[in-house]
């Protein structure tokens, strides 16, 4: 099936990227490969038929954080020849936890035994996704729009030169 | 098909718990945690459910990681503002 | 302790047991505590006199039915103590003889002390004494006779002792006390036995019990118990062999002297053995009798020669106890407390008599280089003298034996006794009769010797005006105690001793009366007394009453048969070695363990302090690295960064889904 096989390659790439990301110690480079996958994801989102979900996954993450991630890598780091670096600690032990992490997940994944009906978002077209999101899902959106408010005001009152205290 | 897409939500999760875990730059921390909500953003948009609440529920995740994503550079600006770094082993005042 | 709630069958009598007990103690805690109040001893004495009041009603009023009170005293798990208050016609006898005596005592002391700076301690001990003596008496349960028995010891000591600056009293009463507490351990194993038999102290309980005979208790047991206790009476009432203290009792003041002699002390001791006559077997009631025979004996051998008169007087009175102890040993414990009342008196008469004699001399010559109680210094008092006199013969009289004498019918019964022992029993009881007919024969010579020494013959070391008669106080005191000498007071037919009303009233003896005997014990003893007195007389007219060369039969007497001596050859001689010995153990062995004990104790700390410093240090200091280091290592975990702390968290969620699942 054309579609399995975009999983398998799709989520591929994903984990590789991710894995750059993990083991770059190159933060610019690591946000593009940040990028990669991202790019991938959405496109994990089409091949499942949420369309929506998947241009709003490549708008505000490719488009927005990664923006905000970059903006951050340049304004924390005296920018000159030399490429922003970064090391990492712990290896050891997150090695071992994280890998504890991940079997306990395909544990709990392989007990649950889900049907293998693929239940996308392709039964929601984005008209009704529209009317359901203006309809029974208003009061969220409307806190969802306020919480970003509150975040806009909250991000820029923090990173403001000013100290508060 | 479900089961292959959990297990590529689990192994990204685990992945960004180890850069969460273990680099040093708080903008990496910042992007292993995106990258745990996108995981299990897979994995809400894969199930769905009957009336495809999992699209609704990945909708508002995406929104919460922006939401999110915006504050937290805002605190990494103001901890480099505050501590010149944001080499998060040398960000220790925790200690005492 | 609520004794009121606890009282049976309380009345009217009781208080006033309890209000004569208290006056006595009253007269001591007032002398105590106003000790500079001149008046006070005049008080005491009316205190007393009232005493005696309350025991003359007592004795009235418990004379058909005796008085007794159980008073809950303490208990000890299931044992419940009891004090048994009990007055019946033996103690309300003795509480009215006591307090009479011990009234006219205190009476007479007013005088006798009135230039003496400690006076009022005087009273105070008397008071002390006189109590003791009366708690003796009113009750029946060994252990508080016990205590009181203690108690009449005590103030004996301190009273013998009274002058504690001359030497010879304190040693004398320390002696008292010592011999006293020789008797007294047997007491307390007497004390033990009946508590171990009876499982009580109490005399009536132990009666009865031994009258319904339980089958726990065996006869031996109790034979040596009422040996054990007769040993106390023997320490209390003078008896071979612990008569020594009496002698030496006489360095107290004489009116003392009188109240020992005559009611408390030694009066205890023949009180206690009448009381606990009842658990005496056949063969311990002849041990009795033989020890109360050779103490009479003995007593009146050692008063044949004496010179002083207190001297001769103390020798009498042991023999006059032994008398006491012959009639409880040959039965005739009625007779026993008879001679006990009559003795009381007529001696009580004689010391004070004595006292007065000695006062008198004493005010002649204030110098000391006359010995006021040397009879060799006396001699023609009779003009002098002539109320203390006449009451001093009556005395005398009674206590040869010299009937319309109250003496006479004492002594009568008790010889009686011996004599109907000695017809029934034979045996050892011939010779107890024996000593006890001797005795008479010496008691007769002594005391004519006495009051040729004292009244008749020519003045020896004296002048015509110097020696004053009495004053009132003393007479009065005197002739009061000679009316209760005279024999018409006890018994309606002086000659007589069945009809003594005394002897009636409380009849304990063991056996029937008979004619024959009777009329014998008369005849003999008034034979024996003729003969002593003969003697008496004789050496009276030659003049060799006084012997001028001292043979060892006259030096036997004097030294009271050597008894001190003896005692200090077997007893005190190898005790001192023995503590010599000891001593020198002490010192080459224990001395030397105990210096060898404190080097290896030092040496020993010594290498425990080393221990201490290396090891137990060393362990400790150990312990506080190992501490440190676990905390240096464990410091990194709490590093302040928080992605360790996340990763801890994570760990832990890992941790407890892996054991949930």
């Amino acid at each position: 099936m054309m579609s399995d096989w975009l999983i398998y390659f799709l989520g591929a790439i994903a984990i590789l990227s991710a894995c750059y990301v993990l083991f770059t110690s190159n933060l610019l480079f690591a946000a593009f490969a940040l990028v990669l996958t991202f790019i991938s994801i959405a496109l994990l989102y089409l091949v499942m038929g949420a369309e929506f979900i998947a241009v709003t996954q490549i708008m505000i993450y490719v488009g927005g954080i990664i923006v905000l991630i970059i903006f951050g890598v340049m304004l924390t780091n005296k920018l000159g020849n030399e490429p922003p670096r970064s090391g990492s600690h712990n290896k050891f032990i997150a090695a071992l936890v994280s890998v504890s992490m991940f079997g306990l997940l395909c544990f709990a994944i392989v007990q649950m035994n889900f049907s293998n009906d693929m239940i996308g978002g392709s039964l929601l077209q984005i008209k009704k996704i529209g009317q359901v999101l203006f309809t029974d899902y208003l009061i969220l959106f409307e806190l969802a729009g306020i919480l970003l408010l509150i975040a806009l005001i909250g991000a820029s009152v923090i990173a403001s030169k000013k100290d508060a205290a | 098909m479900m089961l292959e897409l959990f297990i590529v939500s689990a192994f990204l999760f685990s992945i960004g718990l180890a850069i969460v875990i273990t680099r040093k730059n708080a903008i990496f921390v910042l992007m292993g945690i995106e990258l745990m909500l996108n995981a299990s953003n897979i994995n809400l948009i894969a199930m769905g459910g009957a009336n495809g609440q999992g699209v609704f529920f990945g909708l508002f995740v995406i929104v919460i990681a922006a939401a999110e994503a915006a504050v937290g550079l805002a605190l990494v600006l103001k901890i480099y503002h505050h501590y010149n770094t944001i080499e998060l082993d040398k960000v220790n005042e925790l200690k005492d | 302790m609520q004794t009121t709630t606890l009282i049976t069958n309380w009345d009217f009598n009781g208080y006033w047991l309890l209000v004569m007990l208290a006056l006595p103690l009253l007269s001591l805690g007032m002398n105590v505590a106003f000790s500079k109040n001149e008046r006070l001893p005049i008080l005491s004495s009316a205190l007393l006199f009232a005493s005696t009041f309350i025991a003359l009603f007592l004795l009235y009023s418990t004379w058909n039915s005796s008085l007794k009170f159980n008073l809950n005293w303490f208990s000890i798990g299931s044992n419940s103590y009891t004090i048994t208050l009990l007055v019946d016609r033996i103690s309300g006898l003795m509480l009215f003889v006591v307090t009479f005596i011990s009234a006219l005592v205190h009476w007479f002391s007013v005088d006798y002390m009135r230039d003496d700076a400690g006076r009022n301690r005087y009273f105070a001990l008397l008071g002390l004494f006189t109590f003791s003596m009366l708690g003796i008496l009113v009750t029946s349960n060994l252990l508080i006779i016990f205590m009181f028995w203690e108690l009449v010891g005590l103030s004996s000591y301190l009273l013998i002792g009274y002058w504690f600056n001359k030497e010879s009293a304190a040693a004398a009463s320390k002696k008292a006390f010592i011999v006293n507490r020789i008797g007294d351990i047997g007491f307390v194993i007497g004390l033990a036995i009946a508590w171990f038999n009876f499982q009580s102290f109490d005399l009536l309980v132990i009666q009865e019990s031994l009258n319904s005979s339980l089958p726990g208790v065996t006869v031996n047991l109790i034979s040596i118990c009422g040996l054990m206790l007769f040993l106390g009476a023997m320490g209390k009432s003078a008896q071979f062999p612990l008569q020594v203290w009496l002698p030496d009792a006489m360095e107290g003041p004489t009116p003392v002297s009188a109240l020992i002699h005559a009611a408390t002390m030694v009066a205890a001791g023949v009180y206690l053995i009448i009381r606990v006559s009842f658990l005496l077997s056949s063969d311990a009631l002849l041990v009795v009798a033989v020890t109360g025979a050779i103490t009479a004996f003995m007593g009146a051998y050692a008063a044949l020669f004496q010179n002083d008169i207190k001297k001769v007087l103390a020798f009498s009175t042991i023999s006059q106890l032994g008398y006491m102890i012959i009639g409880v040993g040959v039965g005739a414990s009625d007779a026993a407390f008879f001679h006990l009342l009559t003795h009381a008196f007529f001696k009580a008469g004689l010391f004070l008599g004595a006292g007065a004699i000695i006062y008198a001399i004493h005010k002649a010559y204030p110098s000391d280089d006359v010995d006021a109680q040397d009879m060799r210094n006396m001699g023609k008092l009779k003009s002098a003298m002539p109320v203390t006199f006449s009451a001093y013969l009556v005395f005398s009289l009674a206590l040869i034996g010299i009937p319309f004498t109250s003496g006479f019918l004492s002594k009568e019964s008790i010889l009686l006794g011996s004599m109907h022992a000695a017809s029934t029993q034979g045996g050892l009881y011939w010779l107890v009769a024996g000593l006890g007919f001797l005795s008479v024969i010496l008691t007769s010579f002594y005391v004519v010797r006495m009051l040729a020494l004292v009244f008749f013959g020519t003045r020896r070391n004296s002048n015509e005006k110097a020696i004053k008669e009495s004053s009132v106080t003393f007479k009065i005191v005197l002739l009061t105690l000679a009316v209760g000498s005279i024999g018409f007071v006890w018994s309606y037919n002086p000659f007589s001793v069945d009809s003594s009303w005394i002897l009636n009233s409380i009849n304990l003896r063991k056996y029937a009366q008979t004619e024959l005997p009777h009329l014998l014990t008369s005849v003999l003893s008034l034979i024996c007394i003729s003969v002593g007195a003969g003697v008496a007389l004789l050496g009276h007219k030659r003049d060799r009453l006084v012997p001028k060369n001292r043979s060892a039969v006259i030096a036997l007497s004097l030294n009271n048969w050597y008894l001190d001596d003896i005692y200090q050859f077997i007893i005190i001689t190898p005790f001192k070695a023995l503590t010599r010995f000891l001593k020198q153990i002490e010192i080459k062995v224990l001395d030397r363990v105990v210096h060898l004990m404190a080097v290896s104790t030092a040496v020993l700390s010594h290498v425990i302090g080393w221990l201490d410093r290396h090891i137990v240090d060393g362990f400790v200091s150990a312990s506080v690295y190992v501490v440190g280091r676990t905390g240096i290592l464990t410091k990194s975990i709490q590093g302040g960064k928080v992605q360790s702390y996340i990763l801890l968290a994570i760990l832990g969620l890992i941790i407890i889904i892996f054991l949930v699942i």
